[in-house]
């Protein structure tokens, strides 16, 4: 049997639209239901439902075989899975935004707001510029308006809450889209499995495209 | 099974077991102090992966460190060179920041080293002790072989930026093709340079057939030596073919390792339990003339492996009070571990304990009783 993490809210139903699509039989996901074990109908696969934070947690311990996670999280959580396809979902960027007419005053260290401490940690080195980060667990955007920081670091989809909060973006940083992860171990063992999951996924996209 | 073996568990058997095979194969067992000087770890910190070494003043002013490596200290003190040749295991710990970071983890590896001159007989045996170190444990295992010297080789041919070289050592460790293409494509590399990579993601299973498929994107002497070297192991693999593979994508810490690289799992265990492979450049790094090769289990993954959960924590309780005899109670625990089973002597009964029966001392006699 192989065991799938998915991500519950914002990404589980394109998800397990795309699963269907590629023959996977997942139909409770879609139904309203506080299950969060869902098994297909032959019982080769099970479903978990899980925080999208977590999904690489329970992929890199094994608790899943495979799953599906937005590439933020993987930047973040920096878990050691293999990372074998875009499945080109949930697309949007992680961004430096200010304050409109913002201006960076380079002589003193950068006060940056975020919840993906990691990225933004790494960006910034590449730049060698001195930062504080402020480590934040949402509404992000309040932190410039409030002068709690001077920049934030943070998912941008469509740029309407950044407007909305007479912010803008400064710079881009990475695409973010959702992936296919697989446990390095179970790969091992369970790869004509994984591979046939994998080649479905990528038939459908190419499909879609 | 005898009483001792039974109270090992099935990963500690396994440890002893492999333990006496490298013993059968002249490895002889290398026992080193805990500590070592803090400047020497602090002067091959490159080698050792995370950024701090667990340190301490040591009565006398010195610096010690707890060791964070058993390599390092072992090619330090060897005695190996060109011609002569050290086979050496180790059962020891070592202290790493743990991989969540904030804390130092003291975690437990048995380790095979061979140092001196590495030859084709060498790189079987080291795979085949390998494989059979895995199938201790287990027969449900896996055992795959990579190179460093076939893709540092295509690299080197491909000469990308530096920032773009260690991207794609990174898209090829997470098996990410999507991540290469989009890499390949920032680098401007050339299209035949893009298509020898994407082969190159594709080089994993069985050794016959990806040896066959690897010679279409061999480019120099590195890449042939390589490939010359993983057919020399095929004397292993042949004997076990259904438990060992090539993975061409399998990629090692560069600073530590140039040459053949192994990596074990174990079925019903997450994580990758054996990781090893040739090491030349640190040796010659330390300033030794010899090569090495070798490779750890890392004992404290097994733990998934441990015994199954036993039903009960001992198999009879047996209670004495004032009136009983210390020398009739003492014969009274004899004859129940003459009887083969393990026994709890005690005056009351601790909580959550789980027996399987009872006894009282009754007139200087064993009695089993119903209910404790």
């Amino acid at each position: 049997m192989l065991n799938i993490a998915l991500p519950k809210g914002r990404l589980a139903d394109q998800v397990c639209t795309l699963l269907e699509r590629g023959g996977y039989d997942c139909p409770s996901l879609h139904d309203d239901d506080r299950r969060l074990i869902f098994t297909n109908g032959d019982g080769t696969m099970r479903f978990f439902l899980v925080k999208p934070s977590d999904v690489a947690i329970y992929v890199e311990h094994g608790a899943a075989d495979c799953g599906i996670v937005g590439k933020d999280i993987l930047l973040e959580a920096k878990a050691d899975v293999y990372e074998l396809l875009d499945l080109q979902l949930g697309k949007c960027t992680v961004c430096v935004a200010a304050r409109k007419g913002y201006r960076e005053d380079e002589q003193r260290t950068l006060r940056v707001a975020t919840k993906f401490v990691n990225i933004a940690r790494k960006y910034y080195a590449s730049r060698n510029r001195e930062i504080r980060i402020i480590k934040l667990n949402g509404s992000i955007e309040l932190a410039p308006l409030l002068g709690l920081s001077d920049v934030i670091v943070d998912i941008v989809e469509s740029g309407t809450t950044l407007r909305e909060n007479d912010l803008t973006v400064l710079s881009e940083i990475v695409p973010i889209s959702a992936r296919f992860i697989a446990n390095k171990a179970m790969y091992k063992f369970k790869k004509p499995e994984i591979v046939e999951m994998l080649h479905k996924l990528t038939a459908e996209l190419e499909d879609q495209q | 099974m005898d009483k001792i073996s039974a109270v090992l568990r099935p990963a500690e058997r396994a440890v002893l077991s492999i333990c006496a095979l490298y013993e059968d194969h002249g490895f002889k067992k290398y026992k080193i102090s805990k500590f070592e000087d803090y400047g020497f770890f602090e002067r091959y910190k490159n080698f050792l992966p995370g950024e701090h070494i667990l340190s301490f003043t040591d009565l006398d002013g010195r610096l010690l460190a707890l060791k964070p490596d058993i390599t390092l200290s072992i090619i330090k003190h060897t005695r190996a060179d060109a011609s002569v040749s050290e086979r050496l295991y180790y059962l020891e710990s070592i202290y790493r920041e743990s991989a969540e970071g904030g804390a130092f983890r003291e975690t437990s590896q048995l380790g095979l080293e061979f140092l001196g001159p590495v030859d084709d007989f060498v790189l079987a045996e080291t795979v085949a002790l390998a494989a059979a170190s895995l199938a201790a444990f287990t027969d449900k295992y896996w055992l795959e072989m990579g190179h460093m010297g076939f893709v540092t080789g295509l690299l080197d041919d491909i000469a990308p930026a530096h920032d773009c070289y260690f991207a794609i050592l990174r898209c090829l460790r997470m098996k990410s093709l999507h991540e290469l293409e989009v890499i390949c494509r920032q680098g401007s590399l050339h299209p035949r340079d893009i298509a020898d990579l994407r082969t190159l993601m594709s080089l994993a299973g069985p050794a016959d057939e990806i040896l066959v498929k690897a010679t279409a994107i061999v480019r120099n002497q590195g890449m042939e030596d390589a490939l010359r070297e993983l057919a020399a192991t095929k004397v292993a693999s042949a004997q076990d073919g259904r438990h060992l593979g090539i993975d061409l994508t399998l990629i090692n810490d560069t600073r530590y390792y140039n040459g053949l690289l192994l990596a074990g799992y174990l079925q019903d265990v997450p994580r990758q339990v054996l990781s090893g492979g040739r090491y030349d450049s640190m040796m010659s790094s330390l300033g030794k003339k010899a090569q090495g090769l070798g490779f750890a289990i890392y004992l404290d993954v097994l733990e998934d492996l441990m015994a199954p959960e036993r039903e009960y924590d001992v198999d009879a309780v047996l209670f004495y009070g004032d009136d009983d005899e210390t020398a009739t109670v003492l014969e009274a625990v004899d004859q129940l571990t003459g009887r083969g089973l393990t026994v709890y002597p005690c005056r009351q009964l601790p909580p959550n304990l789980r027996y399987k029966i009872c006894y009282r001392m009754v007139d200087r006699a064993l009695q089993e009783v119903t209910s404790c």
